[in-house]
């Protein structure tokens, strides 16, 4: 099968201001990719770009093998699902906001209401947001409505998922539950599942990483690679300090001062 | 509109100039023009050394009183709907009733202007050094007292006498005439100023003519001047006569209910050409022109 | 991952838990009563005492019967009509624009159905050839047309349906452009300044049953594809991005939306003026007795601003009668009311 989601020679500018130049990338099925980086370094602009959100100055994106521009709007919705970083102020419960994951696929009249009805329950259940279905989100807590958004995204049951920032704001439990759901859905059901993360030790949790620095993207490959060939230490001109911990990669914190990297 | 200037008091000279004017009268007694003190209607007291000789109306009605009197060549500058006698036309426009050109009067250097009392510019003339005299010409009363308090201030009292007393004989004969040529009770009738629908009110200008005129307004006097009314009552009210703008009597039946109104059925529908109009809605010497073309048409539609 | 599906845990998928539903049903229950009252006392309240108008009722004469039915009837009918349409429409503007404050003149309708109804007018008075257009269609017609093409001068002035800030901007500029020309021509007659007045002031005095109607169908053209693209406002709520990554094609949606605005807003104001408040007042009062999604909201905003506009039409009409107050005066007032006691409210919860 052809890569879920790729990019060639991609350029992306902010009216003058170039933030990324010539950036390939074939991002893996059925693994959790997490894009990390400094601020600026265009995170969240690449993964609007690669959701079609935002058009490239130059370059293209394909979902499935085909140029995303090839897609009509409706086939494009049922196979990329987006979380947007800001989830805007809405006055719908939390069914209704589920509800709307199913949009691509039921249209205005939410004619397919049995398979509606199923994935919607399917999405619920994976995040645990079941019991507040009929709250209204604006009732719900901070990590509770997390959860609601990311369950809409599930819903949409697409190949490929972006997710800009899904963690943030959230206390560690909720982060450890949403880093949980995501690798769910990368490994459970094959997913191809990209995601902005902040924190440096949950983003080391995914199975690989995209790092992009000042001028660009470090590198592209597994964790592994990642440490092995220093990425995080460019991307942020600093020594970034990773331990392995019985399986896991931690980033630790150095206080003490440093020698700055220049790359 | 009403009430843009507030009567800013009693403007007196110092006494002893009125007194030492006074005397001067005196001692020049025979000569025509002497000095007067007249009150305006904004309360001030106008002090004229000569009768004016250089005046600018902005009022309609105030030119029409002034050119009435004899002293339309006294005239350098009216307002821009001044529009009777056609001499008028000539003379250069100051402006509307809100918004006078003040440059335009102070460049004509007038030692007169007259003005309504609701006029905006009063204290600017008065800053300017410009004599103003303000006039109320709301009501039929004020007709009469205008004009002798215009014939006063122009030095041509006995005309404005004259005047008076013609304007009383014409009113007053169209009127008996009015009220003899009817068979029957009072005819009902409905002035209409304005299709949002306000009608004259009893208390207007428009609404003492149609009393003088033998009529009976279906407005009564406590709902003020110009009240804008419930178009179901004049459905109800079924008027014998309807005054209204002839753009909009072709359209009376579309109202709804209008056209089982009487008038309306009937045809018995009053309009007027916009030159007899200035007539009816200006409170000036013309007035009984005004009255002449009511009671015209009244004689018409309603035998 | 898919797991098996529970029997034992009922979903609601309904858009409402019971409470709310119950609610809501309560809500327009006492919608369709309060209009069932209001139509019914319109007839009563008028010229005549309630005494006499019930005589009326029970022993009628012509001129009685056209008072209650060619009169008094159609009257409050269109102004309901007109109260919909205008409630629909601040629902609309409130969910496209995704700001409380927005109501339906807010693309410049207002100045430009005032700017049409000057030309109508100056076409009567003046008998300007270039002008004859707008006389035919008389106030009404021009009302609408100038509407519909100030919202078309707003589109084109914010380049497309794509930047919502533009389109607000646009909106403000065209007003503050429209009104400056119709203030220029005014100058040129200011008899017509009072007919201006009366416009902007709103009057329902003329309502017959042909606007009526007229109001009714413009009704139901517009609030059905409403309650049909509602989702898509739904979906707006989440933010652009989100509404846009579910497959919504975001300019086609606004411009659906700001077509059903213009024919419910430009209907309305040709035929009772320039009403202010009802579109801003009735969706909130909505959302504030009933917490609605963007469906239920662009049905009950309709029947809230019908039953406001009936009650201002007979309250202008009862007050000093026989004369009347401007229809506009009096919802100026109560819709000031209510936003003063809304605020009170919110700062006092906070």
């Amino acid at each position: 099968m052809s890569e879920a989601l790729a990019c060639r020679d991609l350029s992306l500018k902010y009216g003058s201001r170039s933030v990324l130049e010539q950036v390939s990338l074939d991002v893996a099925v059925g693994a959790w990719t997490a894009v990390v980086g400094p601020n600026g370094s265009g995170k969240s602009t690449l993964l609007r770009a690669l959701a079609g959100l935002m058009t490239p100055s130059r370059g293209t994106v394909s979902l499935q093998g085909r140029p995303l521009a090839a897609w009509s709007r409706r086939e494009r919705a049922r196979r990329l699902a987006w979380l947007a970083q800001d989830s805007g102020t809405t006055n719908l419960t939390a069914a209704e906001v589920v509800g709307l994951g199913r949009f691509a696929h039921s249209g205005w009249l939410a004619a397919n209401k049995s398979e509606d009805d199923a994935a919607m329950r399917r999405a619920m259940l994976a995040t645990g947001s079941l019991p507040w279905a009929g709250r209204r989100v604006t009732t719900l807590s901070g990590g509770e409505r997390q959860r609601v958004l990311l369950a809409r995204v599930l819903a949409v049951e697409a190949p490929v998922l972006l997710l800009d920032e899904p963690t943030t704001h959230l206390d560690p439990p909720h982060q450890e539950e949403i880093a949980r759901i995501l690798r769910d859905q990368a490994h459970g059901c094959g997913v191809c599942v990209v995601s902005a993360i902040h924190d440096l030790s949950l983003a080391l949790t995914a199975d690989r990483l995209i790092v992009l620095g000042p001028d660009g993207v470090i590198g592209h490959g597994t964790v592994r690679e990642a440490l092995a060939g220093g990425w995080l230490s460019t991307a942020f001109s600093t020594d970034i300090d990773i331990i392995e911990h019985e399986g896991a990669y931690l980033w630790r914190p150095a206080l003490e001062p440093r020698r700055r990297h220049h790359a | 509109m009403v009430g843009g200037v507030r009567a800013r008091g009693k403007r007196r000279a110092a006494p002893w100039f009125s007194l030492c004017v006074l005397v001067l009268a005196g001692c020049h007694a025979g000569v025509a023009s002497g000095a007067n003190v007249v009150r305006d209607d904004l309360q001030r007291d106008i002090h004229f050394e000569h009768a004016p000789q250089r005046i600018v109306t902005l009022l309609p009605s105030l030119t029409e009183t002034v050119c009435a009197l004899g002293a339309c060549g006294r005239l350098v500058a009216t307002d821009r709907y001044s529009n009777w006698p056609s001499q008028v036309l000539a003379l250069p426009k100051a402006g509307g009733l809100d918004d006078a050109e003040i440059e335009l009067i102070v460049s004509l250097k007038p030692d007169l202007v007259l003005l309504s009392r609701s006029e905006r510019i009063t204290d600017r003339l008065a800053e300017l050094g410009i004599p103003s005299f303000a006039l109320n010409t709301d009501r039929f009363a004020d007709i009469a007292r205008n004009i002798t308090t215009v014939g006063n201030i122009l030095g041509v009292p006995e005309r404005a006498s004259i005047l008076n007393d013609t304007i009383t004989d014409e009113v007053n004969a169209i009127g008996a005439q009015a009220r003899a040529a009817r068979h029957g009770a009072e005819p009902t009738v409905y002035f209409e100023v304005d299709p949002t629908p306000y009608a004259a009110g009893p208390g207007s200008f428009i609404g003492e003519l149609l009393t003088q005129l033998g009529t009976r307004n279906i407005v009564s006097a406590d709902l003020g001047a110009f009240p804008k009314l419930n178009p179901e009552y004049v459905v109800r009210e079924n008027p014998d006569v309807i005054f209204i703008a002839d753009k909009d009597a072709q359209h009376l039946s579309d109202r709804p209910g209008w056209a089982d109104i009487r008038a309306v059925r009937e045809r018995r529908l009053c309009s007027f050409e916009s030159d007899v109009s200035d007539t009816i809605v200006r409170p000036g010497p013309r007035v009984a022109d005004g009255m002449h073309a009511m009671a015209d048409c009244l004689r018409r539609v309603n035998p | 991952m898919n797991a098996v599906r529970p029997a034992s845990i009922a979903l609601h998928t309904g858009p409402l838990i019971d409470g709310d539903r119950s609610r809501l049903y309560f809500w327009l229950a006492i919608c369709v009563a309060t209009t069932a009252l209001l139509t019914g006392a319109s007839l009563l309240v008028g010229t005549s005492s309630i005494e006499t108008s019930l005589g009326w009722l029970t022993s009628p004469d012509a001129q009685s019967s056209v008072i209650l039915w060619q009169i008094r009837l159609p009257r409050t009918i269109g102004a309901w009509f007109a109260g919909a349409l205008l409630g629909l429409g601040g629902a609309i503007a409130q969910g496209v624009f995704r700001n409380p404050l927005a109501e339906p003149y807010l693309l410049g309708t207002a100045s430009g159905a005032a700017l049409g109804v000057t030309l109508s007018l100056l076409a009567a008075d003046a008998s300007i050839a270039e002008l004859a257009w707008a006389g035919k269609l008389g106030v009404t017609g021009a009302a609408c047309v100038g509407a519909v093409a100030a919202i078309a001068l707003t589109i084109l002035l914010s380049r497309g349906v794509l930047q919502t800030a533009n389109q607000l901007l646009a909106g403000i500029v065209v007003a503050f452009l429209l009104s400056a020309v119709t203030s220029l021509l005014l100058l040129t007659k200011p008899e017509l300044w009072r007919a201006m007045q009366s416009f902007l002031l709103g009057s329902t005095g003329f309502l017959n049953w042909s606007s009526a109607s007229l109001l009714g169908i413009v009704f139901c053209i517009c609030a059905l594809p409403a309650a049909l693209f509602a989702r898509g406002l739904d979906a707006l709520s989440l933010g652009e991005d989100t509404a846009a990554s579910l497959g919504l094609s975001l300019p086609k949606l606004r411009l659906c939306m700001l077509g059903i605005l213009s024919l419910a807003t430009a209907a309305a104001v040709g035929e009772v003026g320039v009403v202010g408040f009802v579109g801003l007042v009735a969706p909130h009062l909505v959302r504030e007795s009933v917490a609605v999604n963007n469906r239920q909201l662009l049905l009950g905003a309709p029947l809230c601003g019908g039953a406001l506009l009936q009650a201002a039409d007979l309250v202008s009409r009862w007050v000093i009668h026989p004369a009347e107050l401007p229809v506009g005066a009096v919802t100026a007032a109560v819709g000031g009311t209510y936003l003063v006691v809304l605020l009170w409210r919110r700062s006092r919860r906070e």
